[in-house]
């Protein structure tokens, strides 16, 4: 299939200013994106930069902005997109350090503020794993999925006009570990969380659940974390 | 921080469900009574004598009043939020909320004049 | 050039580098370096599970572990090291879910286990449910949770460093030179002790499972550093990669009762492994697989095959297997509830590796002489756990037992390591090896050679291998080295120079594809997933040793040394 490529493109060692740069291709049925990209970078244009490992949606280091949605460019399919024309873009609201890489440190630090870890204030059994019912596991489900891929924070418009907000994914996460009944410091996480840059800082919009490419749902579980806030002090 | 303090943004958040719930009933209070039991019979629309005879009861005075009250701070502090999501620039966002409270000031003041100051034309 | 020091240097966040940097932070000064943020590394994309004898869903045994993954090894596995690995297994994946590892549960909230290919009770009888999962994203899960762990305890992550060289002298590893991928520079680091844990090499062929970043750099770092790869012609190849990418198919799938058909319908195991059917040992499966596709009972005469999931009903797919139910849908647009799902053999593992020993020391020679200062674990190493076969979900178990004990093996050792100095002409190699590859004036692209090496290997180096397929491999690996010299890159930039890095990746590839195929050439037998159709036999008399090999200025060089037999003796392989 016969489809233009139109890629973002800046080196900061040449160019002045950001551009855009068009590639035709043909490429064979049931290519993605990401096939795209990389033939483009094999027979055409070498210097093209971008971030990729998996190929398979689990890595999470292909996110970018694909005719305008954030997707993973590695499992988004080109028929799927039914448009002759492809516009590839950074994620925006993240620093760009060469075509289509961002600096994702924003991002990382704002997981790393919200303790993603389990916090077990008693010690586990010795001998043997701590219990959790499936019921309790299943609260897990749609949560400790996320790839740290930044599409939905990087889609999101209290973080484009906020930049100290959390961020749907680092909520997300504070979700993970506040509602996992193997953690025992439920307090501390929800302290963190419950700050005008925070929880209270998304409006639900819901940009961040259509952009998620695992299907998750961080509005929801901000929704989630808020009515524990307000529980906790109800 | 914690909820409840002025500047989590949590009692916005609250007071937003609350008021959104009060609004919802008042809201059907409001259209019950001007496009029902209101209506006159004959001409079929809302007439003046039953409004005002309402308005010139005390009770009802208060309970529009908080009506105003309410979508007047529900609706602004929603446009609020929407300003402080998609306005970017500072000074933009700075005069936008200016105008906002203005907006929301004028409003209140000229309802409660009008609601409060009512007397019916007997 | 920018100098760091620290005690231990671990390069690689898989899931067993970030166990020895659990182990070694708390103790010891410890940095790691990875090419790609710790959590995209491959073990992310590990999907059924990691096996343990806990015995929650049935009685099972760390003995009969034993025997499985002995016996699923061609008896190639040494069983001092696997002895270990059984034995350390409940308390890792124990230790895991303390960490916070969100695995699936049983009724009685006990961790969920599922069956998978090749293991059996009471050695080799009865099926048995030995893989932990946290549904098919069981490594996601283990990775993820090792991440979080590290944050908290502050480890030091170098992200986004690609190490280029690694520094030897007179048996003693002295650290590692490394270019910051972000702006271009050469950093050195100074370390008492060096962790490789650099992840597996199976993506030197087309149709493969793994991540574009498995290019097997620190194999080649090793080899080149003047020391030996071990039993590098085993590579596993999965049956079930996804049709037309490759992309894996857990063998979870066929643990929760999966089929295998072929064009006619027929479940084909019955002809190959009539007891144990699709739940043989990957080698076996995946000849038996090429087998159909060969003879022509391919799907549409294609070369592929129906993995049947049907019959399994939405909620055990939705529940166990949400993962493939995705990746159909995703890449293959079919819909494993609705239809069977079209699979292919990928390369998948590799068996081979640097040689290490129990503690994970890298080992110099035949005489397993220790390097100082230098260990290895994970898919890279050769511990030889998995022999010459591997069995399911034994990879990320031996990752973390040996990334684990690893970083043990590193806090008892220090004492006794001093950092030492860096010879000028080690810094000068590092510089001299990238200056040639952004100078290279030749007419050969990256894409060219890539696409040659792969054809290569598909062609000589397959499921099924001949004399003459190898000997034509090993020649025409020779050349494509002789084509390297004149590659020339269009990407003259510093900062994120990713054409660079695929270059230099490129290099390393075609540097241990050598022992892969003279090393298949050098052994006439069939074992595990080596097979030879023009020796079909196991030969353990001449063959049961584990294979050396050096690189030198004109080839490889090869020494043998024994395998280690401490309760099963071999017998033939019958499932
Ligand atoms: C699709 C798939 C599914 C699998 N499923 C299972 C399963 O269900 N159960 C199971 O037991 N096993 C499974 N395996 C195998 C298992 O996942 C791997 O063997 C294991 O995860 C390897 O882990 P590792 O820690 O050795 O390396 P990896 O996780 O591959 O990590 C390698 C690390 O090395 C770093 N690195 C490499 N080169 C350099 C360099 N030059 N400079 C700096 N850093 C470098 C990388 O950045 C990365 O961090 C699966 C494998 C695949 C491909
Ligand atoms: S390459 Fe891993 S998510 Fe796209």
């Amino acid at each position: 299939m016969a489809v233009t490529f139109r890629i973002y493109r800046f080196n900061a060692e040449k160019d002045a200013h950001p551009y855009y740069q068009e590639f035709n291709v043909d490429l064979p049925a049931g290519s993605t994106v990401l096939d795209g990209l990389r033939h483009i970078k094999d027979t055409m244009d070498g210097t093209l930069s971008f971030r990729r490992s998996c190929r398979h949606g689990i890595c999470g280091s292909c996110g970018m902005t694909i005719n305008g949605v954030n997707r993973l460019a590695c499992e988004t399919q080109i028929t799927n997109l039914r448009s002759k024309k492809i516009e590839v873009e950074p994620l925006r609201s993240f620093p760009v350090v060469r075509d289509l890489i961002t600096d994702m440190t924003p991002f990382y630090d704002r997981y790393e503020a919200v303790k993603p870890y389990l916090i077990d204030l008693k010690s586990p059994p010795t001998d043997r794993e701590r219990l959790q019912s499936p019921e309790d596991r299943r609260k897990l489900d749609g949560a400790y999925e996320c790839i740290l891929c930044g599409c939905c924070t990087s889609s999101c418009p209290s973080f484009w006009a906020d930049k100290d907000f959390l961020g749907p994914a680092a909520l997300l996460k504070a979700y993970r570990f506040v509602f996992d009944s193997r953690d025992q410091d439920m307090g501390e996480r929800l302290r963190i969380v419950n700050d005008k840059h925070g929880l209270w800082r998304c409006h639900t919009i819901f940009n961040c659940v259509e952009a998620c490419p695992k299907d998750l749902n961080p509005t929801w579980a901000v929704a989630e974390l808020k009515r524990a806030v307000i529980r906790q002090k109800v | 921080m914690f909820a409840g303090s002025s500047n989590t943004g949590a009692t916005l958040w609250f007071f937003q469900r609350i008021s959104g719930l009060l609004l919802v009933v008042l809201l059907l209070l409001h259209f019950g009574l001007i496009h029902g039991t209101e209506v006159d019979e004959e001409l079929h629309r809302v007439t003046y004598k039953p409004v005002a005879e309402r308005l010139a009861s005390s009770t009802w005075k208060t309970i529009d009043l908080a009506f105003l009250f309410l979508a007047v701070f529900h609706g602004l502090s929603g446009v609020w939020m929407v300003l402080g999501d998609y306005v970017h620039r500072t000074w933009a966002r700075n005069l936008l909320f200016t105008v906002v409270c203005i907006l929301g000031f004028v409003l209140l003041i000229l309802g409660s004049v009008t609601l409060l100051s009512f007397k019916p034309i007997t | 050039m920018i100098e760091h020091t620290h005690d231990v240097v671990i390069v690689g966040a898989g899931i067993a580098g970030l166990y020895t940097a659990l182990e070694t932070s708390g103790t010891v000064d410890t940095a790691v370096i990875s090419k790609i943020f710790p959590t995209r590394s491959h073990s992310t994309a590990a999907q059924g599970g990691t096996n343990a004898a806990l015995g929650n869903m049935e009685e099972d045994r760390s003995e009969w572990h034993f025997y499985d993954t002995v016996k699923g090894s061609d008896y190639l596995g040494d069983q001092n090291a696997i002895e270990i690995l059984v034995q350390e297994a409940v308390p890792t994946i124990i230790e895991l879910e303390h960490m916070g590892v969100p695995f699936s549960r049983t009724p009685e909230g006990t961790i969920m286990q599922r069956p998978f290919g090749g293991h059996f009770s009471d050695f080799g009888k009865g099926p048995v449910r030995r893989s932990c999962m946290a549904a098919d994203r069981t490594g996601h899960a283990i990775l993820h949770c090792q991440y979080e762990q590290c944050v908290k305890r502050g480890v030091r992550f170098y992200n986004e460093f690609f190490v280029v060289h690694l520094i030897i002298e007179d048996g003693i590893c002295r650290g590692v030179i490394s270019i910051d991928i972000t702006t271009g520079e050469l950093h050195l680091f100074r370390a008492r002790a060096v962790m490789f844990a650099t992840g597996g090499y199976a993506s030197v062929w087309h149709i493969n499972t793994n991540c574009l970043a498995n290019t097997g750099d620190g194999l080649s770092l090793v080899f080149r550093a003047g020391l030996p790869l071990q039993d590098m012609e085993f590579v596993q190849f999965h049956p079930t990669g996804l049709y037309p990418s490759g992309v894996l198919v857990t063998e979870g799938a066929r643990g929760e009762g999966g089929h295998l058909k072929n064009a006619k319908g027929e479940r084909f195991m019955e002809k190959y492994a009539a007891a144990k059917m699709e739940l043989a040992p990957r080698d076996i499966v995946s000849r038996a697989a090429q087998t159909e596709i060969n003879e022509g009972r391919g799907i549409n005469g294609e070369a592929r095959l129906h993995l049947d999931l049907t019959h399994l009903g939405k909620d055990v797919i939705m529940e166990m297997l949400p993962q493939v139910h995705e990746l159909g849908m995703k890449f293959a647009d079919m819909d494993c509830i609705q239809e069977p799902l079209s699979i292919q053999p990928s390369a998948h593992y590799s068996m081979g590796g640097i040689p290490a020993n129990l503690d994970t020391q890298v080992l110099a020679d035949e005489k397993n002489t220790p390097v100082v200062g230098f260990y290895a674990s994970g898919e890279c190493a050769c511990i030889s756990l998995h022999g010459a076969n591997r069995l399911g979900c034994n990879s990320t178990l031996g990752c973390a037992v040996f990334g684990r004990r690893g970083g043990k093996a590193i806090v008892r050792d220090l004492s006794e390591i001093r950092q030492s100095d860096v010879p000028e002409e080690q810094l000068k190699a590092a510089e001299r090896k990238i200056e040639t590859v952004l100078s290279g004036t030749g007419n050969e692209t990256i894409a060219g050679l890539r696409e040659d090496m792969r054809r290569v290997m598909d062609k000589g180096c397959h499921i099924f291998r001949t004399r003459e397929g190898l000997e034509k491999a090993v020649t025409a690996i020779r050349d494509l080295q002789k084509r390297y010299d004149n590659l020339q890159i269009e990407d003259k930039s510093r900062g994120f120079n990713t054409q660079l890095l695929e270059a230099l990746e490129l290099g390393h590839q075609l540097d241990f594809i050598e022992p892969i195929a003279v090393g298949g050439l050098k052994r006439e037998e069939c074992r595990g997933a080596h097979w030879r159709t023009d020796f079909p036999k196991r030969d353990d008399e001449k063959w049961l040793k584990h294979t050396l090999a050096w690189k030198t200025k004109d080839g490889v060089d090869f020494k043998y040394k024994p395998v280690s037999i401490t309760r099963f003796q071999p017998e033939e392989r019958k499932y």
